[in-house]
């Protein structure tokens, strides 16, 4: 039991995909201009994400080594595009501000990352595990660095006006607050694990 | 079970597989969505164009020069003005609008249907030129930009975006005015008709 | 003039790396040297005009006319992949010189958001052929600016003297974004 609990909170704090293995990194910046649209990001990326290890780790004694790579694409793409069908439907304003990086998350390296190491290795369910894991560690991260550079630029948090527009300095909305704040927070967690070694 | 080895039978067999099976699960998801799709889209339509033209209940619509104008009028079959989508290029890509005139088309409202602004600047159209779009009347000229010689002002910080979001709204006024122009086969601007 | 306009938008304006994040792995995993960057973006430069000429076919004279749409991100994504494998072939045995400068590239493009982002934006901006080759040029340089000038200040990161948190990934994130700064000041121009 242990075990398994384990591969979960190793995707969210050791193995973090965003602040220890800097995997994809493009959504990370690209999409969290407030907390919602982080937490929306890290959830799509999440689902895939388990979809496609379960999908992987089910098939993987039927796929031979050499074409495993074109393989694990065409899967998760697949899952991607069920995944931009379903959100155009239900979901379409969420749809709207994530944009042209739902489609995006073919080529996050996380996914193929761990089809690659966890789940072509192990059981179905222990890479749903380490989907979950992971995933959860990505919407955590996500959801974070949104917070912050929506508190930051614009003084709110979650669409709740936390303290008056004016006062917000709206770089950390644009551009390269992302890469500023993004690389504030890898620091204070740096920080925070040599301290505690 | 053991691993399928990389000769060239298994491989082709399994990548055929692979893609059949995506192919045939995309078809099914596909074929359950095209319709929440379209009625999503429609919803979203409707809430935009009742939030220009409050008051309609029907609607009449057609394509002009690849722009949909709805027509709208009361229950009764009054008219009661028209919405025009309006599509330009932005700074982060095309996005489109959609603008109500009027009976008599002076603009009453627009909507932002969808658009890939920068969010905090050229976003901020969904609300920036209600008061410059309302100060217009069909008598003058053209909308721009104070930069280009106009009376609006633009989005600070957000020119291209401000500039496209006039490209759109002169696009609708184009084709409300136009469309009158026709209707009386004469140069007022008076509506005929309903 | 509306082609020069294109390039000045995706090489400065709208560029790639620093204005619409796609990229970002090669751009912090190959930038520390100054070699490796060129021959990064050499190899994105090929591949990504390649394959926005050939997707924008895919998706024109196939996807279009069959009403397949929905099938775009994995039909693209495979031409993506399979364009790879071919160029990877292709220059081995043509171009042995420059296979051993690209080569060790390569592989890592499949996985290059970069690519599949082009392939989908000219459709989603509704370019001509032309055009969409144009911006795959200009959104290539764009990006080879980016990957070549943040190398340039990764060697010089490397001899500063860093508060021990912040050394590698922090410092050079918010370099980017210094540099991102920098980029921005090019939107008055357009």
């Amino acid at each position: 039991m242990n075990k398994k609990l384990n591969i979960i909170t190793n995707g969210i704090w050791n193995e973090n995909p965003t602040f220890v293995l800097l995997l994809g990194m493009c959504p990370t910046l690209g999409t969290t201009t407030s907390a919602i649209n982080g937490m929306g990001m890290g959830l799509a990326t999440a689902f895939v994400l388990i979809c496609s290890n379960l999908v992987i780790s089910l098939l993987k004694n039927l796929i031979p080594d050499k074409v495993h790579i074109p393989a694990y694409i065409v899967i998760i793409a697949s899952f991607v595009t069920i995944l931009q069908l379903c959100m155009q439907a239900w979901l379409p304003e969420l749809n709207a501000s994530l944009g042209l990086f739902i489609p995006l998350i073919v080529v996050n390296c996380i996914v193929l990352g761990r089809a690659e190491t966890f789940a072509a290795k192990n059981s179905p369910f222990d890479s749903i595990l380490d989907g979950l894991g992971i995933g959860l560690g990505f919407t955590l991260a996500l959801t974070l660095l949104g917070a912050v550079r929506e508190l930051l630029g614009s003084g709110r948090l979650f669409g709740y006006s936390v303290f008056p527009e004016t006062y917000g300095s709206l770089i950390f909305i644009l551009a390269p607050g992302a890469f500023i704040a993004l690389g504030l927070l890898i620091a204070i967690i740096n920080h925070i694990k040599s301290n505690a070694q | 079970m053991k691993k399928l080895p990389s000769t060239i039978l298994p491989m082709l067999l399994s990548l055929t597989c692979v893609c059949l099976l995506a192919g045939t699960l995309l078809g099914v998801v596909h074929y359950f969505t095209e319709e929440p799709i379209a009625a999503t889209e429609k919803i979203q339509q409707e809430k935009a164009i009742k939030a220009v033209l409050p008051k309609y209940k029907k609607l009449e619509t057609d394509t002009i020069n690849g722009m949909p104008r709805h027509k709208a009028f009361t229950k009764s079959g009054e008219y009661v003005g028209v919405a025009i989508e309006s599509t330009a290029d932005g700074f982060g890509g095309p996005f489109t609008i959609i603008v109500g005139f009027d009976a008599t088309n002076e603009i009453c409202g627009y909507q932002v249907l969808k658009h890939q602004e920068t969010p905090g600047l050229g976003s901020k159209m969904t609300d920036w030129f209600v008061e410059a779009l309302a100060e217009w009347t069909p008598g003058d000229k053209p909308l721009s930009v104070k930069k280009d010689g106009g009376s609006v002002e633009a989005i600070t910080a957000a020119t291209i975006s401000s500039r496209a979001f006039l490209v759109a709204v002169n696009q609708a006024i184009g084709i409300c005015i136009d469309q009158n122009v026709d209707q009386t086969t004469g140069a007022t601007r008076k509506m005929k008709g309903n | 003039m509306s082609y020069l306009l294109i390039c000045i938008t995706a090489i400065f304006v709208n560029n790639i790396v620093l204005s619409q994040f796609l990229g970002i792995c090669p751009f912090l995993g190959i930038s520390k040297k100054m070699d490796t960057a060129l021959g990064m973006s050499a190899a994105v430069a090929f591949v990504m005009v390649l394959a926005t000429l050939i997707t924008y076919l895919l998706q024109y004279y196939v996807l279009d006319p069959l009403g397949i749409g929905y099938l775009q991100t994995i039909g693209f994504i495979l031409v993506i992949a399979f364009l790879v494998q071919v160029v990877e072939i292709v220059l081995k045995k043509t171009a042995p010189t420059l296979y051993r400068a690209l080569g060790v590239f390569l592989p890592l493009i499949t996985t290059n958001c970069t690519i599949l982002g082009v392939a989908i934006m000219v459709i989603q901006k509704h370019y001509n052929l032309l055009e969409s080759v144009v911006f795959a040029i200009a959104t290539a340089i764009g990006f080879a600016l980016a990957l070549i000038l943040f190398a340039g200040i990764r060697e010089q990161l490397e001899l500063s003297d860093i508060p021990k948190a912040m050394k590698g990934t922090p410092i050079a994130l918010i370099a980017a974004g210094i540099l991102a700064m920098a980029f921005m000041g090019f939107s008055g121009i357009v």
